[in-house]
């Protein structure tokens, strides 16, 4: 059987969720706590794909800004998911930077854009065409509404940047 | 067999690892130039919780996930094109369930001029990690906690204008009858029908009142708005205080009659100016005439007294009601409180007046107290000013 691992990122502002989606992509549960990330953490989620298995080596990194400047965490990176948090507008503005610091270490690296919480209708600071307007027209990549609590969208942004990868 | 392969000695193998690493936080191990691993360190094994048969033969990347993708860096590390590769604060978690933090680094192994091999350095940084991750995240709850309390005040603002708005434009709306009825009063009391009818006299009486206190609630709420959004605009001028409370007196001389309340006003005849807006410094002395006529019983004393000192002048109303405790003099001056006796419906009144003298006189750059003892009457004492100060 054909077995290919590929290493992908996650990339975000502090408290976006990074971690939660993490978690529910490659363990299917959800903790409320909020425990900051620092250094990276490396999970590995097996994905059976037609021509066989793809080992998907999720970096989830630390969103505080003094520890996700190393950009020896992104060397070799086939994607990113990259994380706003629906509910913290600021959070909108930095998907940008994010997708400059991985395009710098990798050129050809692939981006999915999740816009995350969205379970937290009351609270969205977002509006889900200020995400397609930036993801679209400014970063080039899709975006996916996404909530780590519900599972919704989750696993749909992994499978959609391995497909990217794949196709790449 | 051998010494060496006997259970005592390989679990004495054990501990010394586990004492090498304890005291050596530094393990290795010895890479091929195409990144399989070739030796380890007896404490490697015990900092990755991978057995050393399970590493020795196998690619690093196999052994450790966070080198997939790393092998273009690498290359670079055994060319000589870099130094070394370093990947910091890798977070790993262990059998137990607890949490490690290693750094790895990757350099060549020089022999002469050439680099037969790489030397990969993995240090058990997780005590030091484990203080920065503290800090971290209190700083990090402190941020999500200011942006909570900033989205808070925004709300906060958005609903204190909506109301300022709406209670403009109920106080304008209520105001147009209001002046309607209390205009139409007056001329009926003036009418022949109401001046023979003493029934009627008294009922259009009791209408006119009712519609004064209520144009008093409206200018209250207005004077509560200005305050609480700042927008009080005050014209501090000197003000000779006996003029004023004379004349805030005046106004309650039919009422002290009716009740048979004695006043009784004590000051010296040269009290100098105080700095202070007239129309709100009349307001003040208003709201406390009218809380002193309020409280003291039929046939009882209201006393009022001025000195100065010190670049102030220090004015004091009291009346002879029955007092109040600690406690309701502890919340006397806030928004919307009333004493017991007041929110049973003995006394009318809305809990906005003493709010708004103390907020007044405090624009003004006073102080507004109470003392009491129950029994003996409650004491108020406004300090202002001198206009010269």
């Amino acid at each position: 059987m054909k077995v290919i691992q590929k290493k992908v990122c996650l990339l975000g502002d502090f408290a976006v969720g990074k971690t939660s989606l993490v978690r529910r992509f490659v363990e299917g549960r959800f903790d409320a706590n909020y425990l900051s990330t620092i250094g990276v953490r490396v999970s590995r989620k097996p994905l059976e794909r037609p021509y066989g298995r793809l080992n998907l080596i999720v970096w989830d990194l630390a969103g505080s800004e003094d520890y996700n400047a190393d950009s020896s965490y992104l060397l070799g990176a086939a994607g990113a998911l990259v994380v706003c948090d629906l509910t913290r507008r600021h959070t909108l503005a930095t998907l940008e930077r994010y997708t400059q610091q991985l395009r710098a270490a990798n050129p050809s690296a692939r981006t999915v854009y999740c816009g995350n919480k969205c379970d937290l209708t009351a609270e969205r600071e977002i509006a889900e065409g200020d995400l397609h307007t930036l993801c679209t027209e400014f970063l080039d990549g899709p975006y996916l509404l996404t909530s780590a609590l519900t599972g919704e969208g989750v696993d749909d942004a992994f499978l959609r940047l391995a497909e990217l990868i794949e196709a790449e | 067999m051998r010494e060496t392969d006997s259970p005592d000695a390989l679990a004495l193998d054990a501990l010394a690892a586990r004492t090498f690493a304890c005291v050596h936080a530094l393990a290795y191990a010895r890479l091929t130039p195409d990144l399989v691993i070739a030796q380890v360190s007896p404490n490697l094994p015990e900092l990755l919780d991978v057995e050393a048969e399970a590493m020795v033969g196998r690619r690093l990347s196999e052994v450790a996930w966070e080198f997939v993708g790393a092998e273009a860096a690498l290359a670079t590390v055994m060319r000589g094109e870099n130094d070394i590769f370093r990947l910091r604060r890798i977070q790993r978690e262990r059998p137990d369930g607890t949490l490690r933090y290693l750094n790895f680094s990757v350099m060549p192994l020089y022999q002469d001029d050439a680099a037969p091999g790489l030397l990969l350095l993995v240090e058990d940084v997780t005590a030091a990690t484990r203080l920065e991750q503290q800090v971290m995240q209190d700083r990090n709850e402190l941020r999500l906690a200011q942006a909570a309390l900033a989205r808070a005040n925004a709300e906060l603002e958005r609903l204190n204008t909506f109301k300022s708005f709406l209670l403009r434009m109920v106080a304008h709306d209520l105001r147009s009858p209001l002046n309607a009825v209390l205009s139409y009063t007056e001329l009926s009391l003036e009418q022949p029908a109401a001046q023979t009818d003493p029934e009627l006299q008294r009922y259009l009486q009791l209408v006119s009142a009712m519609a004064g206190r209520m144009d008093h609630l409206i200018d209250d709420l207005l004077d509560l708005d200005q305050l609480e959004s700042g927008r009080l605009k005050l014209q501090l001028q000197p003000c000779d205080l006996p003029a004023v409370i004379q004349a805030v007196a005046d106004e309650f001389a039919v009422l002290l009659r009716l009740r048979q309340l004695s006043l009784e006003m004590d000051w010296p005849g040269d009290l100098p100016a105080v700095r202070a807006d007239l129309p709100r410094l009349v307001q003040v002395f208003y709201n406390l005439f009218s809380n002193a006529v309020k409280y003291t019983p039929d046939g009882g004393t209201i006393r009022v007294g001025g000195r100065a000192e010190a670049g102030r002048v220090q004015v004091s109303i009291t009346n002879s009601g029955r007092g109040l405790s600690e406690a309701q003099l502890a919340n006397l001056f806030r928004l919307y409180y009333r004493a017991e006796a007041a929110s049973q419906g003995k006394i009318a009144g809305t809990g906005l007046g003493l709010y708004i003298v103390k907020a007044l006189v405090e624009a003004q750059g006073g102080v507004v107290a109470a003392s009491s003892r129950p029994g003996e009457g409650v004491t108020f004492t406004v300090t202002l000013l001198l206009s010269e100060t």
